[in-house]
């Protein structure tokens, strides 16, 4: 609980007689002396009267305010003060307990909370001097992404809660101002993509629209690339509501009433590795013709010069192991450079995208809710890419046939001649 | 409130007689400093958006930079791989990308530079502070930001590109156009970002 007060001028209802005399412990006083004109005494019946009068502090030995009451014949004084040679005693009115600063205080059940489950927050003011009056100002809670949602006027509010955050209310004691304040945890929804995200080789076909097997040997992608956008890894490649995640809205009237938030999210990571459809089985046949060893090897394999592609010409007309190798090393390559790191990129918690989005909440709408996804969702893609395009080492030659369609011919490169672009790029 | 008297409100508001041993109101809309202290014990950003979009009234430009300073700093640097250290650099980076769009108040005008910085740094929400920058209200002063990222060195270059071509509309993609014809691109992953757009769009 936090409270400040507001010390001002408070009428006072005090007791009075005339006459007597007062016997009590000294009292330490620095503050103004009240314009008292009346004596007070415990002997002899006392007349009320109302002053105006400053809060002053009591030294040692003093009372608890609180505990203050209107004088009776019998009671025990317990301060004095001095004026113009009269001796008063200093006693409280019941009607008026300036001096009484309540403490005020709140508490917010359960906390933490569960995510989405409902808390309950309330004032409570102890005590309240008899007759006091009391005021609420309006709740406040304030979370992250610089939420505010207005509260009741009231000494209690509760509602759903999806954020973490502060509540606060001004309440009003007599003259004495307080804020009370609580944190509010909420237990984060365990969500994480980490074991849903994956990888593997590609199906023939898959992802070859987003590398240009003239230049690339192999590539690693996500399994939604495109040509306009070929270095996806993410799905979607393209976010938006309802597409990568649902939005949803807290709809009751507690301290989260009208925030925006992520319902669900579907958005996901597949990668795939792939060699280019020029060394797959798949790939485009050529003519059997130029060197006469890897034509006739063919025609006694099929027996017929047709048109072949590379894979079924060093792997069926002749077995090139120089191909087998370059294979292996371009499916490995892939997964062991590109997507193993990309993977577990992924699973770290500044590129798990489920993670990052379980927190994201705003006031202003879906359109907000979807930039904030969004900065997100580009925030982990672009850890994912630099995790994922490391390269190390240097250009990788295998001996092997390709079709020179420029000579019309097979050669075994690699020995005797340079490939293309000095080597494979993967 | 109903029924409070008018010193009392104003005293209150004033924060006048307030005792030393009393706390003020938890979301102070004061200084760079008290919010900064607020995002790095609480997460929270403590109201420096309404400020920054001057959402009360007028600020002083010195504070809006001091405050845009302090989100951008810890944007940066704020350490920590947990998801709760994360999320403490988005919520300094969302702050300041949010300041810069057409939400409430006044957009300001400061936000571009500062995401650009942001961008340009080793911080694991650089990504996200590039991408920013194509929703800012400036629309002008992003794609020049995003010009400068995709030819400099910065290994974000090529997702500037990207951001170019996809992001900001046909301007955005005539000027990834003029990048690749005279060929200013100087990262590697930014230029082959550059030839796969061409082979794409069969830019000559």
């Amino acid at each position: 609980m936090r409270w400040h007060r507001v010390g001002l001028p408070a009428l006072a209802l005090l007791t009075s007689c005339v006459g007597g005399e007062i016997s009590s412990p000294k009292v330490t006083n620095k503050a103004p002396v009240p314009n008292i004109d009346q004596l007070f005494c415990r002997n002899k019946p006392c007349d009320p009267i109302q002053i105006d009068w400053q809060p002053i502090v009591l030294g040692t030995g003093g009372v608890d305010p609180c505990d203050w009451q209107e004088l009776r014949a019998g009671d025990t004084v317990q301060g004095q003060l001095s004026t113009r040679g009269i001796r008063i005693a200093l006693i409280k009115s019941t009607n008026r307990a300036s001096e009484c600063v309540p403490n005020v205080s709140m508490a917010c059940t359960p906390n933490p909370v569960a995510w989405g489950e409902t808390v309950e927050c309330t004032v409570s003011i102890n005590p309240i001097p008899p007759g006091a009056f009391v005021d609420f100002g309006q709740w406040h809670f304030h979370g992250p992404g610089d939420v505010e949602v207005e509260g009741p006027a009231n000494y209690t509010w509760s509602g759903k809660m999806i954020v973490s955050g502060f509540v606060d209310i001004q309440v009003i004691v007599d003259n004495w101002g307080f804020w009370a304040y609580s944190e509010i945890n909420v237990n984060r929804r365990t969500w994480s993509w980490a074991n849903e995200i994956g990888g593997r080789r590609g199906n023939p076909g898959e992802i070859d629209q987003c590398f240009d097997t003239e230049t690339t040997a192999a590539m690693m992608e996500g399994q939604s690339c495109t040509s306009s956008n070929p270095g996806a890894l993410f799905t979607p490649t393209v976010l938006s509501n309802e597409s990568g995640y649902s939005s949803a809205r807290v709809q009751d009237y507690g301290p989260n009433s009208g925030l925006w938030y992520l319902g669900s999210a579907t958005a996901t990571m597949q990668l795939r590795s792939q060699i280019a459809r020029n060394y797959r089985a798949d790939g485009d046949p050529h003519p059997m013709v130029g060197e006469s060893a890897i034509v006739n090897s063919c025609v006694d394999h099929f027996g017929n010069a047709n048109s072949r592609n590379t894979h079924v010409v060093n792997t069926e007309c002749q077995t090139i192991q120089g191909f087998l190798d370059f294979i292996d090393f371009a499916w490995n390559h892939e997964e062991a450079t590109h997507m193993s790191p990309a993977l577990a990129e992924g699973r770290k918690p500044a590129s798990d995208v489920h993670l990052l989005w379980e927190s994201v909440v705003v006031q202003e709408g879906p359109e907000e809710l979807l930039n904030r996804a969004s900065i997100k969702y580009t925030g982990a893609d672009d850890n994912v890419q630099r995790a994922a395009k490391t390269h190390t080492g240097d250009t990788v030659f295998f001996s092997f046939r390709r079709f020179l369609s420029n000579a019309n011919l097979w050669p075994l490169l690699g020995e005797q001649w340079h490939l293309v672009n000095t080597g494979f790029r993967f | 409130m109903k029924y409070l008297g008018f010193n009392v409100r104003l005293a209150l508001l004033l924060g006048v007689l307030v005792t030393p041993a009393a706390a003020q109101r938890p979301f102070p809309d004061t200084s760079a400093a008290e919010i900064a202290l607020l995002l790095r014990t609480k997460g929270m950003s403590g109201g420096a958006l309404k400020i920054l979009m001057q959402e009360h009234g007028p600020q002083p430009k010195g504070k809006l930079d001091a405050i845009a300073d302090t989100l951008t700093e810890i944007a940066i640097s704020y350490p920590g791989d947990s998801i709760r250290s994360v999320n403490v650099r988005y919520e300094a980076l969302q702050t300041l990308a949010a300041s810069g769009r057409r939400l409430r108040g006044i957009p300001y005008t400061g936000a571009a530079e500062r995401l650009a910085q942001i961008a340009l740094s080793g911080s694991s929400v650089r990504g996200g502070a590039l991408y920013a920058l194509t929703l800012i209200v400036d629309r002008g002063r992003a794609l020049q930001l995003l010009r400068q990222v995709a030819t400099s060195r910065n290994a974000i270059a090529y997702a500037a590109v990207g951001h170019l071509a996809r992001d900001m509309g046909a301007e955005g993609l005539a000027l990834a156009r003029q990048l690749y014809l005279q060929d200013s691109a100087r990262e590697p992953n930014a230029r082959e970002e550059l030839e796969r757009m061409a082979r794409y769009y069969k830019w000559q």
